[in-house]
């Protein structure tokens, strides 16, 4: 039994100490909104955070987790009102969307240590999220605009 | 002359119930024809053949029979249905179609999302959709009020005549008592309120907080998840394979060969995947084992010395060639574009005997459906296929060999136990 703690609960599982965090967080607890893209840290989709910093779930082993705080994009905020998620929907920045919990995750992340990031930090930060349908000038404008939104006592 | 149905009142008949109650209508096209529908409908479970529902509540569903891949027709059809709807947009839910002529494309003749087409081929049956529901709800309360229902006026999911008012859910049920008008007026484009203004997705709420339901993320308890060794070469097939070492992996149920590959099922898909990895498999190639995209560059560049073929001739370019004072030339290559989306290509399959069901994200819902119910040996009525939404589609997904849905259901019936199949590709573009 491997015990996790994810989104403020715990977990006790029944899996393979090798099984990446990604599996165990979508198909044992169930919770799907982290994306399997390419399970070879590649793309990003299955970013989350481990202690507050992003992390790639698909190259991570369940094992690494243990005892550390996990928290999934379900878990960024309870009612969708982390100021990344509200600045995606007024950016209007997802396409086929699936790429974006893993996106946000990082935005979020980024945000959390740097609150007014340039267009550099931003790149930087966000350059191993991959979009296919190519949302990169929306995702740049919802993370600024997430940073007004903190600026002006919006919830980090 | 396409003809608009009342699908509401003899569906009520039938099945007692509909979600939310009210008015419900679509629009049969030449091809499918009311005779068509009254054959199939009576009997079904379900009321397929309708683009909009209006709830008692006031909640108002539109049905769209094109998929959302990240080009936003579950907002750009509904905006063409509420333009002429005169409804609250802020009310506005969606739902994918299922399966049924009803909903095929307006040219293609099939249920499909591609080419850029869902907008201007759907263009005309939303609006009239849009506008008949608001004169049957007009007519509704026009009728409770004894009054003339050129003398009443509907905005923003209220009808009005003078001070007395209606809402839309209000209306609902009377509404779907009422007949189909033969005429709509659609309105002039100066007066669109929807149409051509900027308006927000209606997919990001559940895009921003992982909730949006992707065809890999449809589960149910047992599900069984199945990784497929593909020949390296599109086309080619297994020669020889041995599963021993597969088998022994913790989690794998059970290693079955299928036309394209040969197919580990496990518990879960690290099971599934470790399987996978340990198959010792001898392929054929097949036809195309010798194209690579060098050999595909030197045809193309030879290819470049024929003559082309005319798209438009205008003056006499050789004459101008010769005397021009300069001429120039450049040579432009563009590389082969993989259609490969982010959400790996995956498919669920329950099936049992009798009846195929399928959760998948597709661009090609007919063509897929009937390839399933090819492989099950069933009626296409019997596979019920549902669209979740695309992790991108890049026309990937609108594959006329329906490969993926078909190698799902290929392993489901080569299990030969009822139940779920959960179908992930990996390194399959
Ligand atoms: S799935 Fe983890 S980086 Fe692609
Ligand atoms: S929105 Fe489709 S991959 Fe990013």
């Amino acid at each position: 039994m491997i015990s996790l703690k994810v989104n403020g609960k715990r977990y006790e599982v029944d899996v393979s100490d090798d099984t990446p965090l990604l599996w165990v967080i979508r198909e044992n607890l169930g919770l799907t909104g982290t994306k399997y893209g390419c399970g070879m840290a590649q793309c990003g989709a299955c970013t989350l955070h481990v202690d507050g910093r992003a992390v790639r779930s698909c190259v991570t082993p369940v094992s690494a987790a243990t005892g550390r705080e996990i928290v999934t994009i379900e878990g960024l905020s309870s009612d969708g009102s982390h100021p990344a998620q509200r600045a995606w929907i007024e950016e209007d920045v997802p396409q086929c969307g699936y790429c974006h919990s893993g996106q946000i995750m990082s935005a979020a992340a980024l945000l959390s240590v740097n609150p007014k990031p340039s267009d550099a930090d931003i790149d930087e930060a966000m350059s191993g999220n991959i979009c296919r349908c190519g949302t990169y000038q929306r995702i740049r404008r919802a993370i600024h605009r997430a940073a007004a939104i903190m600026a002006q006592g919006g919830r980090k | 002359m396409r003809e608009i149905v009342n699908f509401s009142r003899r569906a009520f008949l039938k099945t007692g119930a509909l979600i939310g109650g009210g008015l419900v209508l679509g629009i049969v096209g030449p091809a499918n024809g009311t005779r068509a529908y009254a054959a199939t409908v009576p009997e079904a479970p379900f009321i397929p053949e309708a683009f909009v529902r209006i709830g008692t509540d006031g909640a108002i569903t539109i049905i769209v029979n094109k998929s959302e891949m990240g080009q936003g027709v579950y907002t750009s059809l509904p905006m063409l249905v509420a333009e002429e709807l005169e409804c609250n947009w802020s009310k506005i839910r969606v739902e994918a179609a299922p399966v049924d002529p009803v909903y095929n494309h307006t040219v293609f003749g099939m249920q499909m999302t591609g080419g850029s087409t869902s907008v201007p081929t759907e263009w005309e049956r939303m609006r009239k959709v849009g506008a008949a529901a608001r004169e049957m709800l007009v007519m509704a309360a026009a009728d409770t009020w004894k009054v003339q229902k050129e003398a009443c006026r509907a905005e923003n999911g209220v009808v009005y005549h003078g001070t007395k008012k209606f809402t839309y859910g209000q209306l609902a049920t009377k509404a779907s008592g009422m007949p189909v008008p033969a005429n709509v007026q659609l309105k002039d484009p100066s007066l669109f309120k929807i149409i051509g203004k900027p308006t927000h997705r209606i997919d990001s709420p559940e895009k921003v907080n992982g909730r949006a339901v992707f065809g890999i993320d449809v589960t149910a308890p047992g599900t069984m998840i199945v990784l497929i060794a593909h020949c390296p070469v599109f086309g080619g097939k297994a020669k020889s394979f041995s599963s021993e070492k597969a088998r022994a992996v913790p989690g794998v149920k059970d290693v079955v060969q299928i036309a394209s590959g040969i197919a580990v099922v496990g518990d879960n898909f690290w099971s599934a995947y470790k399987g996978r990895n340990a198959l010792e498999v001898v392929w054929d190639e097949g036809p195309l084992a010798g194209l690579s995209t060098s050999g595909m560059r030197k045809e193309y560049a030879a290819l470049v010395q024929n003559p082309g073929i005319a798209a438009r001739k205008e003056g006499d370019p050789e004459k101008a060639l010769g005397t021009a004072a300069k001429t120039l030339t450049a040579e432009y290559e563009v590389p082969f574009l993989a259609h490969a989306a982010m959400e790996p290509l995956n498919c669920f399959v329950d099936l049992r005997a009798g009846s195929c069901e399928i959760w998948t994200g597709t661009q090609s819902q007919t063509a897929d459906r009937d390839a399933a119910a090819q492989i099950a040996g069933l009626k296409p009525e019997a596979v019920k296929l549902h669209t979740a939404f695309l992790g991108g589609g890049f026309g990937r997904r609108a594959n006329p060999h329906s490969d993926f849905v078909s190698q799902s259901v290929q392993v489901a019936k080569a299990v030969k136990k009822p139940g779920y199949c959960q179908h992930n590709c990996v390194n399959f573009l």
